[in-house]
């Protein structure tokens, strides 16, 4: 099988053997493949990506797992899709065949395009099959016309008069004269279910007392003038028993023979048509064995010989035969077989015979049945599809089946329609008496339907914005609700937990989350809360400053999500799991450690190419290089990050997130004109500080969430040298930080409020009594930050501690930790990470580095005048290589504009 | 249940086929009548005739045809107005 870029095109009506000839193929090569049969149903991407993959990953269990936890939430756009796709075929060192079989099913445009899309840029090693009964919607001509298409047609799918002799003197173990087999393939055209068709027809004929009765058929046969299949078909049913003869037409409603499914349908038409218990065949087991080996259109779909189906001219034909003579056994069929179905788990087929009728009572049974499972997973849509088939009045009267609805617009964030159900719900709710859930084995209670709709209410008010409202209907559900119901419980704590801690009610939100997480940990099938609680917890955590226990419940996560991963798909949310340990890592400024986790988000991030969390990725990275006092590369990540921010505007707290670390950057960096831009632009303004908006309301969230900005604009002011506005700053940042726990920012604040005051002790008389207010506000951060070990932030402040650190450790306060923080920012020094706020540090500690030759040549350029693009053509150099050049020249000459810079080279004679 | 819409511009179809099929097989066929023509040089013709609703009608006859194995030979718009 050599390498090839298109697709192989087998078209033909039904009949002719394409499956046939194509599954026999396969048999003889040692290529793996993968076979996707495609009904109806795949007009879907969701289902029909989700059943490509499963067939490539016949081929290689790795294949499209990124792609399949993307159908997990809302769908991108079919080119990601793709491209995730082919990346994991690209890596594949092997060939392979993809066979899509029964592909004029397909009518959905969308699943075109992807098809298209898939085969225009997959690799050549993998071979796509494509067949179908009618030519597709796809550029057929200019596949032709690229030698893109490889075609097998009508014509080379018919049998040649040489070869029908062979098949019939093969199958028949009998030599037809040649005058008989020239009237065969005079009707037959070479027409391979009518060769077969008509090799049933002869074998019943075939009587050892009778010889001549074959030539006679055949003879008539000749002789008659109606449509071949329609005479043989006549002629092979009418020879079967009697019983098989039932069993043909009983079970042509089914897509997929399964025995103890075929049983109950033929047991059921026995009691009806009184047909005699002392059947010779016994089980439907040995009929499809019977049907097998008889060739009569029966094909097994697995090697264990437990699903089979029918060929589809053979199926179409009973199925025809089945209307014309008991039309009034369809539905009771497909009612059987929904039911066996149901019994069996199995929500989708129940519903697709329970459709077929169309009996929509049974419908609405079998969608509250299966609700939970279906809205517990991430077949919401599915479900849509269903409910929506459904007339409203009866959705109306039921009051389970509207929660059902609620819950799938609710989570699909359809308020009003969801709205719409909650109420019908609460109206039916007194004429509800009891269901089954099959899948759960248990009675559904009407408390349960009653806390299912007020937790529902709970998820409305969330998104209408009224969280009073919002809290006390997730407690209320959480009281009605059974115990039993444990998927609806858990939802209903994870969204009491959230709400909490959006009203900054933080014990409460640790209460509510606990809560979600045990639930979801008894049930073993909410994944997603599981997770989610251990997420909140350990933000939470983090949040208070404890860092540790923050560490326990993320490892905790970790590990649930993996051992869960591992059964089934990977989870997206546990990069960002590792987020959090990233930061939980540099703020003990263990930043090997935060590497390590780094390298998973990266990973995680690009696998699934979500851009948030991509964003959220890159920007850590550049956090942690900054932390390695690497600032060039942090600009690379900052620059990668901020271009994805172009096209993808992130949330609030992401973009929170960005203003800080390209604060930091700008503001390490002494470009304070940036600094200055950038907190501008951002809307960060001191006055916001002075008139804080009421808590609990929108406003005041929005400004908690951005506190760690003013902090940069204090630290931009101390820059400056304006002391007391910095210090009034970091005043009213701490008084804020102090009421919500957000143990970071304050302690951030105390840092470069402890240098505000010892700066301005330096101006004023120093107070000789007592301790100096500076020390007063050290001792506060030492405290705090000293239980935990969050090292990064003293050690971002820099050389300018150090007195301040002497001092304390003078004192005796907190002295251990206090001379461990002088020891690394002692290396930090020699390491010349940074030097921050050069005007406050020792002027002992000033050193001027050696410059390197690239950093001579800027200088010597922007000495004479030129700008930093010119410097940078001048050199073939990119301008923001240029420009890093120059930061690091501006860093290592303590110079803060291009003038101080050169004046300050020419008083040092580098220039 | 939604309600179907009166059809605007149902139209009158002939779709011929090869060879003689099953009476019978006109309800499958969205209940065209089909007759049987017989040429003098022996070819047999199966004609289904009726009123479609739309095209989408049209293509489900059609596909079913394709399903069904049956040769399409022709499919003619006759142009009368319905009553």
């Amino acid at each position: 099988m050599s390498p090839f870029r298109g697709l192989t095109l087998v078209s033909a009506p039904p009949g002719f053997g394409k499956t046939t000839v194509v599954a026999e193929w396969l048999q003889g090569i040692e290529q793996p493949f993968g076979w996707l049969s495609l009904d109806e149903d795949d007009n879907d991407l969701v289902r029909f990506f989700a059943y490509l993959i499963a067939a490539l990953q016949n081929i290689d269990p790795s294949i499209g797992r990124a792609v399949l936890a993307r159908l997990q939430e809302p769908l991108p756009p079919v080119e990601t899709l793709i491209a995730l796709l082919v990346n994991d075929l690209a890596v594949m060192n092997q060939d392979a065949v993809l066979v899509l079989d029964d592909y004029q099913n397909i009518y959905l445009e969308a699943v075109h395009q992807a098809l298209a899309l898939f085969v225009s840029s997959k690799p050549a090693n993998i071979h796509v099959l494509l067949l179908t009964r009618q030519d597709p919607p796809l550029p057929l001509a200019k596949m032709r016309a690229n030698g893109e298409l490889v075609e097998i047609r009508e014509a080379d799918l018919r049998f040649s008069k040489p070869e029908a002799t062979t098949f019939f003197k093969l199958r028949l173990k009998l030599d037809l004269s040649a005058e008989a087999v020239e009237s065969l393939d005079e009707r037959l055209e070479g027409w391979a279910a009518g060769l077969q068709m008509a090799e049933l027809a002869i074998q019943a004929h075939l009587s050892p007392i009778n010889p001549g009765d074959v030539e006679v058929f055949i003879q008539k046969f000749r002789g008659d003038d109606r449509y071949v299949i329609d005479y043989l078909m006549d002629e092979v049913i009418s020879h079967q028993p009697g019983e098989i003869r039932e069993f043909l037409l009983n079970t042509s409603i089914l897509e997929r023979l399964h025995a103890p499914l075929c049983d109950r349908l033929v047991g059921e038409q026995r009691i009806t048509a009184e047909l005699d218990p002392k059947v010779a065949w016994g089980s439907s087991n040995s009929i499809l064995e019977h049907l097998e080996r008889a060739n009569l259109f029966l094909a097994p779909l697995d090697n264990k010989r437990e699903w089979y189906r029918y060929h589809h001219l053979f199926a179409d034909l009973l199925r025809y035969r089945l209307q014309i003579e008991h039309p009034e056994r369809p539905p009771e069929l497909h009612r059987c077989a929904s039911g066996w179905h149901a019994e069996h788990g199995d929500a989708s087929e129940a519903m697709k015979h329970a459709l077929a009728i169309p009996d929509y009572p049974l419908v609405a049974d079998l969608a509250e049945q299966f609700m939970l499972q279906m809205t517990g997973s991430s077949q919401l849509n599915t479900y849509l599809s269903w409910i929506r088939r459904l007339p409203d009045e009866l959705v109306f009267q039921r009051a389970y089946l509207c929660a059902g609805c609620a819950w799938v617009y609710i989570l699909t964030q359809q308020l009003k329609i969801a709205e719409r159900y909650i109420e019908a719900g609460e109206a039916a709710l007194p004429r509800y008496e009891r269901i089954y859930s099959a899948p759960d084995k248990r009675w559904i209670s009407s408390d349960e339907v009653r806390g299912n709709l007020i937790a529902i209410r709970s998820f409305a008010d969330r998104l209408r914005g009224d969280l009073p409202a919002a809290i006390n209907h997730a407690q209320h559900a959480l009281k009605t609700l059974p115990e039993e119901a444990l998927a609806v419980r858990c939802s209903a704590a994870l969204n009491l937990g959230m709400l909490r801690m959006d009203c900054g009610e933080l014990e409460a939100a640790r209460q509510a989350l606990v809560q979600a997480y045990e639930i979801a940990q008894k049930s073993g099938e909410n994944v997603y809360v599981a997770i989610s609680a251990l997420s909140l917890l350990g933000g939470l955590a983090t949040s208070q400053g404890k860092l540790g226990e923050a560490e326990r419940y993320f490892q905790r996560a970790i590990a649930y999500g993996s051992e869960k991963a591992s059964q089934a798909v990977p989870i997206p949310s546990l990069g960002i799991l590792h987020g959090w340990m990233v930061l939980l890592h540099y703020h003990r400024n263990k930043l090997r450690l935060a590497q390590e986790h780094m390298e998973i988000l990266l990973a995680s991030a690009e696998q699934f190419g979500v851009p948030e969390v991509l964003i959220r990725a890159w920007l850590y990275q550049a956090l942690l290089h900054q932390g390695n006092g690497d600032f060039a590369s942090a600009e690379v990540w900052l620059q990668r990050a901020e271009e994805l921010m172009q096209q993808h505007p992130p949330q609030a707290l992401v973009q929170a997130e960005w203003i800080l670390f390209r604060g930091d950057q700008f503001l390490r960096g002494g470009e304070l004109d940036k600094t200055e831009r950038l907190l501008e632009t951002q809307a960060v303004r001191q006055e916001d500080l002075g008139n804080p908006p009421p808590p609990i309301s929108d406003e005041y969230r929005q400004l908690l969430a951005r506190l760690g900005a003013y902090i940069h604009l204090g630290r931009l002011r101390l820059s400056q040298g304006k002391t007391d506005q910095a210090s009034l700053i970091f005043d009213r940042v701490i008084a804020l930080a102090e009421t919500g726990y957000y143990f970071n920012i304050l302690l951030e604040a105390l840092v470069y409020q402890a240098l505000a005051m010892s700066s301005m002790k330096k101006r004023m008389a120093p107070a000789k009594s007592g301790v100096a207010p500076a020390m007063e506000v050290l001792e506060r951060a030492l405290s705090l930050a000293a239980p935990e070990g969050y090292l990064q932030v003293f050690l971002n402040a820099g050389a300018a501690l150090t007195n301040l650190l002497r001092q304390a450790i003078a004192l005796g306060i907190q002295p251990g930790f206090a001379q461990r923080l002088l020891e690394r920012l002692k290396e930090q020094e020699i390491r010349q990470i940074h030097v921050p706020y050069p005007h406050l540090a020792p002027a002992s500690q000033k050193t001027v580095e050696q410059l390197t030759e690239r950093e001579r040549q800027i200088l010597r350029l922007l000495a004479a005048g030129l700008t930093s693009t010119q410097a940078a053509n001048e050199l073939v150099i990119s301008t923001s290589t240029a420009r890093t050049y120059i930061k690091n020249l501006y860093q290592k000459l303590d110079a803060h504009s291009r003038g101080e810079a050169i004046d300050k080279a020419r008083e040092l004679g580098v220039l | 249940m939604p309600v179907k819409q009166p059809q605007a511009n149902p139209q009158f179809y002939k779709i011929d086929i090869a060879g003689r099929i099953d009476a019978g097989r006109a309800i499958w066929f969205e209940n065209m009548t089909l007759t049987i023509e017989y040429a003098p040089d022996g070819l047999v013709t199966s004609v289904l005739s009726g009123w479609l609703s739309d095209q989408a009608a049209l293509f489900g006859v059609l596909n079913r045809i394709r399903d069904l194995g049956l040769r399409l030979v022709a499919v003619e718009n006759v142009p009368i107005s319905q009553e």
